[in-house]
């Protein structure tokens, strides 16, 4: 490699590995020289544009995808979701009012089905074992109006749910038998708390200051110690 | 399903930061830079089932941030203004005390078909090849360009160096 082809290639790519480029650099006086310059110089741009990432960047991503928000979606994607949602919306009333199809969710149905309806119909959430960030939990719940104001403990799902046709939020922790599903339901009232019991599950809706909070572990879970737990660390604005 | 979820939170952990790293190059706006990131790995989770080799998911993630990036100026291209007009007091994205200022404001009057490839040589470490792939050029341009690049930067801060100190007096 002679001086010509080494400048060039200097130009290029001054960290280049190749053998002949790095003998000529050590060998070549002026070039060395010059080459001292260019790595230097390689540093401080290497330095300049590796930008610093905001603390919690890939919290905010994952809760992203979780929450499917669509206001980082542009403006196209949002008109596709907008149809989508109206055509989902349109099925939920023939599913509705059709005479065959209105016992789950009809006069007969109760939020305690909706519920185990919802955890059985997201069986991922329960077979998860991220550890959620609490930057991430902590905006989840703002957008409900409520702060973590106490400890939740270890928490390996968090999603932005919809139980009824209502907005929650849908947390998962560990409990004594298994994991325990916590649903977050604003708006959704109820007069006095409700066993829920199936199969598969065991625990219990009360009724909050904002709405009701569902706790359901596996079979033979005891469900209050979370809810008491949950219930002190979670601040609603109501 | 499972196995996709795994794959992508790998992805983001693995690669969101050196994407913002070349986000912030490409748009130098810190909160349009996140936004980007973002974007990336949403359209990404859409497309996870497409990715038949997880060792082109690197390139895979680069690919659609840069065109997440173009789609971004076809929408609405933000204003400009002369580089030279700008006051560094006010532009608080930049270490305005250090020689970084200066190196970053080269850096940004690039032009485009300069500036992508010397950020994919710099921050990601791409060799020619990878970013002919990613820029779908030939190896040959992508070196033609990163070379013209380094050129345009040495001769920009060459430039700036001598209004600094014009009679050539050393610091």
């Amino acid at each position: 490699m002679n001086c010509l082809e080494f400048r060039r290639q200097l130009l290029i790519d001054p960290q280049s590995s190749e053998p002949e480029f790095l003998r000529h650099g050590a060998t070549c006086g002026d070039c060395s020289r010059e080459y001292e310059r260019a790595l230097s110089f390689e540093q401080k741009l290497h330095a300049v544009l590796n930008a610093d990432h905001p603390p919690g960047l890939e919290s905010r991503v994952l809760l992203a995808r979780d929450l499917r928000l669509n206001r980082w979606l542009p403006s196209s994607q949002r008109q596709w979701l907008s149809m989508a949602a109206s055509l989902l919306l349109a099925l939920g009333l023939a599913f509705w009012l059709g005479p065959e199809w209105s016992r789950p969710f009809g006069t007969g149905a109760d939020l305690s089905q909706a519920v185990l309806q919802h955890i059985q119909n997201e069986p991922e959430a329960l077979d998860n074992d991220r550890d959620v960030d609490p930057n991430a939990l902590a905006e989840l719940f703002s957008r409900f109006g409520a702060r973590i104001t106490g400890d939740l403990g270890h928490v390996s799902y968090a999603a932005r749910c919809n139980i009824r046709r209502q907005e929650g939020v849908h947390l998962v922790l560990p409990g004594e038998k298994g994991a325990v599903t916590l649903l977050f339901m604003p708006n959704e009232h109820l007069p006095d708390s409700k066993s829920v019991r199936s199969a598969h599950f065991d625990g219990v809706i009360v009724p909050t200051s904002y709405g009701s909070l569902a706790v359901i572990g596996e079979k033979s879970e005891s469900v209050s110690p979370i809810l008491a737990r949950i219930q002190a660390a979670v601040d609603w604005d109501t | 399903m499972n196995s996709h979820r795994i794959l992508f939170e790998d992805l983001v952990k693995s690669f969101a930061a050196e994407l913002y790293s070349y986000a912030f190059g490409l748009c130098g706006d810190r909160h349009l830079a996140e936004d980007l990131v973002q974007e990336t790995f949403l359209r990404a989770w859409n497309g996870l089932a497409k990715l038949r080799d997880q060792r082109a998911a690197r390139g895979w993630l680069y690919t659609i941030l840069r065109r997440e990036h173009a789609r971004l100026y076809q929408r609405s291209r933000p204003e400009t203004l002369d580089i030279n007009d700008l006051n560094p007091a006010a532009v608080t994205r930049y270490d305005v005390s250090t020689e970084a200022f200066a190196v970053r404001l080269a850096v940004d009057r690039l032009p485009p078909d300069y500036r992508e490839p010397l950020l994919l040589q710099v921050v990601a470490g791409f060799d020619s090849k990878e970013i002919a792939k990613i820029l779908a050029l030939t190896p040959a341009t992508v070196m033609a360009r990163v070379s013209r690049a380094r050129r345009k930067l040495r001769e920009m801060l060459a430039g700036q160096e001598s209004r600094a100190n014009p009679k050539g007096l050393s610091r």
